[in-house]
C-alpha cells in the first residue's frame, strides 16, 4: 500500500502524494497531505494577520487548489512544500487586495511556469539545499528573512519589533540571500 | 543579454506579493525572461516552502478534510481568455502580459504611442505600454514617486545606460531623463508608475495639457 513515506528513509514523500492526486484522484494520499500541510497553512495565514477562522478557510482554499492543480505540479522542478507555499502566497495577495478569486493571481504568478533551458538546477534538490542553508544561517538573518518573506511583515515593522535600524533589516536580508545563493550555486 | 535587473529589495517584495498589481506585472515580465532573477525568486520561494514545513501547526477543525471532499466537485470556472490587441502581435510579449487586458493605443506623435494595461483587481499605479519608433526621443521628463520599466522589444538609452530586451529599469524623482531610441531599432516598454511622468520644458507641458495625456 502506497503511503507518504519513502521506503528508504523517514522523509515523507509529499511530492508523491501530489502526483498520486493528479494521476488517480487518490483521496487517501490527499488526506495525508492535508493532515501535514493544512495546520501549517493555517498558521501561515494567522502569522500574516488573518483571524483563526479566516486562516482556516484560506488553508482549505489552498488545499482545494492543490487538489485541482495537482496535474500542474512537476516534482523535478519544485518541491511539494515550495509549490504549496506559492499557492498560499498567491491567496495571501488576494486577501490583501480584498479579492478572493484565485484565478486573478494566475495572471502574474505562474503556478507552472515554462521551464527554461538555463534553469540548470533541479528544483527539488535546490529546495532541500535552501532548507538546510536556512538552518545554517546566523539566527538573526534567518529570523529577518522569515519575518519578511513568510510573515509578510513590512521591513519598518520588523525593525521596530527587533529594535534595530531599518538598514540593519535590509542588510540582514541581503546577507542571507547572498549566503543562500552561494549555497545553491554550489550544486550547479 | 539582460544587463539590468530589479534590486534584491524589489525582487523580494515581488516574490512575497508586497508590490501593487501594476508594479508586480512589470517585474513579472522581467522575471519571466530572466534566468538570474527566476533563480533568485525560486530561492525565496524555496525558503517560503521550508518555513512552511517548519512552522508550528495550528489545529484545524475535525471535519476540515471532510468539508474539502464535499467541495472538490466544484470545479472553478476557467479564467476568461483575454485576446491581445492586434497591434501587439508582432512583438511576442511575455506571458504575464498576454494575460492582461490592454486598452486602445493612442498615438501622441507619429512615432510614439501609449496603451493602458487594465491590471486587475485594481492597478494602484498607472500601468501602460509605450512604443517609440526609430530615431525618436521622448520629451525630457522626471517622475513623481517610483517608476518601473521592462523593455519588451528593441532598445532605448538614456543618461543611465543602454537598455535592451528583458532589461529592467527603476527610476524615481531623482532621475531626469529623455529616453531615446536609436536608428537601428524601435522600442516597446511596459511601465508602471505611481504618478504620470512630469514633462520638463514648456512646449512639452502644453502638448501634454492639450492632448490630455494621462501618462
Amino acid at each position: 500500500m502506497a503511503s507518504a513515506h519513502n521506503s528508504n528513509d523517514d522523509t515523507p514523500d509529499w511530492s508523491g502524494c501530489i502526483v498520486a492526486v493528479a494521476r488517480s484522484q487518490d483521496r487517501q494520499r490527499f488526506g495525508e497531505l492535508f493532515a501535514h500541510f493544512a495546520p501549517r497553512l493555517k498558521n501561515f495565514f494567522m502569522r500574516s494577520g488573518a483571524t483563526a477562522s479566516v486562516a482556516e478557510d484560506l488553508a482549505q482554499d489552498t488545499m482545494l487548489i492543490v487538489w485541482h492543480k495537482a496535474g500542474y505540479f512537476d516534482p523535478a522542478r519544485s518541491s511539494a512544500a515550495t509549490w504549496i507555499f506559492t499557492i498560499a502566497r498567491n491567496l495571501r495577495i488576494d486577501l490583501k487586495r480584498r479579492q478572493r478569486d484565485p484565478r486573478l493571481l494566475e495572471e502574474f504568478y505562474d503556478l507552472a511556469p515554462e521551464p527554461m533551458p538555463s534553469d540548470q538546477v533541479l528544483s527539488a534538490e535546490r529546495a532541500a539545499r535552501v532548507r538546510l542553508a536556512l538552518e545554517q544561517l546566523p539566527a538573526d538573518q534567518a529570523d529577518v528573512v522569515r519575518r519578511s518573506f513568510f510573515d509578510d511583515a513590512p521591513h519598518a515593522d520588523i525593525a521596530r519589533a527587533l529594535n534595530v535600524p531599518l538598514g540593519t533589516v535590509k542588510s540582514r536580508i541581503r546577507l542571507a540571500m547572498q549566503r543562500l545563493r552561494s549555497l545553491v550555486e554550489d550544486i550547479k | 543579454m539582460i544587463r539590468y535587473h530589479p534590486s534584491l529589495e524589489i525582487l523580494e517584495a515581488y516574490a512575497r506579493g508586497a508590490l501593487n498589481a501594476g508594479s508586480a506585472l512589470v517585474v513579472a515580465c522581467h522575471v519571466h525572461g530572466c534566468a538570474v532573477c527566476r533563480s533568485e525568486a525560486a530561492i525565496l520561494e524555496d525558503a517560503g516552502g521550508a518555513f512552511l514545513q517548519d512552522t508550528t501547526p495550528a489545529a484545524v477543525s475535525g471535519d476540515a478534510l471532510e468539508r474539502i471532499f464535499t467541495r472538490i466537485d466544484d470545479v472553478p470556472p476557467p479564467s476568461a481568455r483575454v485576446k491581445a490587441p492586434g497591434f501587439l502581435e508582432r512583438f511576442s510579449v511575455p506571458a504575464p502580459l498576454r494575460r492582461q487586458r490592454v486598452g486602445f493605443r493612442r498615438w501622441v506623435t507619429p512615432n510614439i504611442w501609449f496603451a493602458p494595461v487594465h491590471v486587475r483587481p485594481k492597478p494602484e499605479a498607472l500601468t501602460y505600454l509605450v512604443y517609440a519608433g526609430k530615431n525618436t526621443t521622448l520629451a525630457r521628463h522626471t517622475h513623481r514617486g517610483q517608476e518601473f520599466t521592462s523593455v519588451l522589444y528593441g532598445r532605448f538609452s538614456d543618461e543611465s545606460g543602454a537598455f535592451g530586451p528583458g532589461d529592467f529599469a527603476q527610476t524615481d524623482e531623482s532621475v531626469e531623463h529623455a529616453p531615446a531610441v536609436m536608428s537601428d531599432s524601435e522600442c516597446l516598454c511596459l511601465i508602471s508608475a505611481d504618478a504620470p511622468m512630469q514633462l520638463l520644458g514648456l512646449p512639452a507641458r502644453i502638448i501634454q495639457t492639450m492632448t490630455g495625456s494621462l501618462y
